[in-house]
């Protein structure tokens, strides 16, 4: 039997589509985006939105549910780049 | 239920009144030739799963069925499965009572988070609930995904207009306080459907308000009006009697106020249709029972808004309906949801919001 293949990111590759996702799904459009950019302030994700990008991240990257605390406690792009590439680790684990 | 359809239901009929017919369970072909399968919320209404599963069951030769909820219950209600019904097992339920944020984040297993995803994997082809309103929005949207361009999706339903086709009322109940750049969008994703559902070519718009002078309203109202007046077919500010008239086809307004007209609406008709029916009651003591049900079941036939309400802005079709919905309910939301994925809803509120082409560059 052959095992299914499973697709393999680099560290970097996650970030980038990460980052990707966030500017894509970002209500605020048009709006230069990196790693210190600011979820709500800058791209204006209010409540719906994040609920929204953290179901779409669970789902690309096969991770565990992130519960609401954690979730609302993050604020920039790099902290979620760092929590998906975390909770990524933990699955290869 | 065609495009045309809907129209056609509230038009006069022989004798000159208007009737909401109630679902009749046949009469609707699919585009496509594989038939539609709608996936129904069994756990999340008010009175259990009993009028949710006779509902579904009763549309069964319109539409196949994917029941979502607790398997147990689902089965043991059921018995064997009729052909053309699949069960998926989704124990958790978002309680009315509950804070429908906090649940959706808490209970991944809940049956309309489940459903929602059924509808996203492309299991099912839509999404029938009569759960927390909140809830189904904030699924639909954590596993449907908004539509570019759409900062909050809104709910719509159509409320009878004597002698005319309906008014279109959003939101519903989708959101709360709005600021003037969702009302646009309300009033664009309105006007999609109005064209794809009702088939108007030019549909009419008001902003709901406290009167129609351009200095009523709160500061929100009169910020929407100025901002709404560039765009085609904005009749202006509007009073909540004039959705029920035929000044315009769609009544715009926020979530909190479209929940209020539509629910004191509902009331008073349940009321005014109680009084007649009484009267009549009273009025024969051989006759008056059977008049008295007769006059109730029509008037409210006859004037009760649709029985679900579409999810607009999302990546695929959602009615909800009542909580409290009894089964013919159900089955008319099952077909308002088969309707909407026939007519291409959801497409047409994508193309709405599609990015206006690049003008092609002049030869040099």
């Amino acid at each position: 039997m052959t095992e299914p293949s499973v697709v393999t990111r680099s560290d970097d590759e996650i970030r980038a589509s990460v980052l990707t996702m966030i500017v894509d799904m970002a209500p605020n459009q048009d709006v230069e985006c990196g790693g210190e950019s600011r979820l709500v302030e800058d791209l204006g994700y209010h409540s719906l939105a994040l609920m929204e990008i953290t179901f779409a991240l669970e789902d690309e990257f096969d991770l565990e549910p992130i519960d609401e605390k954690t979730a609302r406690n993050i604020r920039t792009v790099g902290q979620v780049q760092d929590l998906v590439v975390e909770l990524s680790h933990r699955n290869d684990g | 239920m065609s495009g045309r359809g809907l129209v056609d239901a509230y038009l006069p009929d022989r004798d000159g009144v208007r009737h909401r017919r109630r679902p009749r369970g046949s009469g609707h072909r699919p585009a496509a030739d594989r038939r539609l399968r709608v996936a129904v919320d069994a756990g999340g209404g008010d009175t259990g799963a009993e009028p949710v599963l006779a509902g579904a069951l009763a549309a069964l030769d319109d539409v196949d069925l994917l029941l979502v909820g607790a398997e147990t219950v689902i089965r043991d209600r059921l018995g064997s499965l009729p052909a053309g019904v699949q069960v998926l097992d989704a124990p958790e339920v978002v309680e009315m009572v509950d804070d429908p944020v906090s649940a959706t984040w808490a209970k991944r297993g809940s049956s309309v988070l489940v459903a929602a995803r059924a509808v996203a994997s492309g299991q099912a082809d839509a999404l029938v609930s009569p759960g927390n309103t909140g809830a189904v929005v904030l699924s639909s949207v954590a596993r449907l995904r908004r539509l570019r361009g759409v900062s909050a999706p809104a709910l719509v339903t159509a409320v009878p207009v004597p002698n005319g086709h309906p008014t279109l009322l959003l939101d519903v109940g989708a959101t709360t306080a709005c600021p003037p750049e969702w009302l646009i969008q309300f009033a664009r994703m309105g006007t999609a459907y109005a064209r794809a559902r009702l088939g108007l070519a030019e549909p009419r718009f008001g902003l709901l308000s406290n009167g129609d002078e351009d200095v009523k309203g709160g500061p929100v109202q009169r910020n929407t009006h100025q901002l709404l007046a560039a765009l085609p077919g904005y009749v202006g500010q509007i009073e909540a009697y004039d959705v029920f008239t035929d000044r315009v086809d769609i009544a715009i307004t926020d979530g909190l106020t479209g929940d209020m007209v539509l629910k004191t609406y509902e009331q008073s008709l349940d009321v005014t249709a109680g009084v007649a029916a009484e009267t009549a009651r009273a009025f024969s003591a051989d006759h008056g029972a059977a008049w008295g049900d007769d006059i109730f079941d029509a008037v409210w036939s006859r004037l009760s808004p649709e029985a679900g309400a579409v999810l607009l802005g999302v990546g695929g079709v959602v009615v909800k309906c009542h909580g409290m919905a009894p089964a013919y309910d159900i089955t008319e939301s099952i077909q308002i949801a088969a309707d909407c994925v026939r007519l291409d809803v959801v497409g047409a509120v994508r193309t709405a919001f599609a990015p206006a082409p690049r003008p092609a560059l002049a030869p040099v």
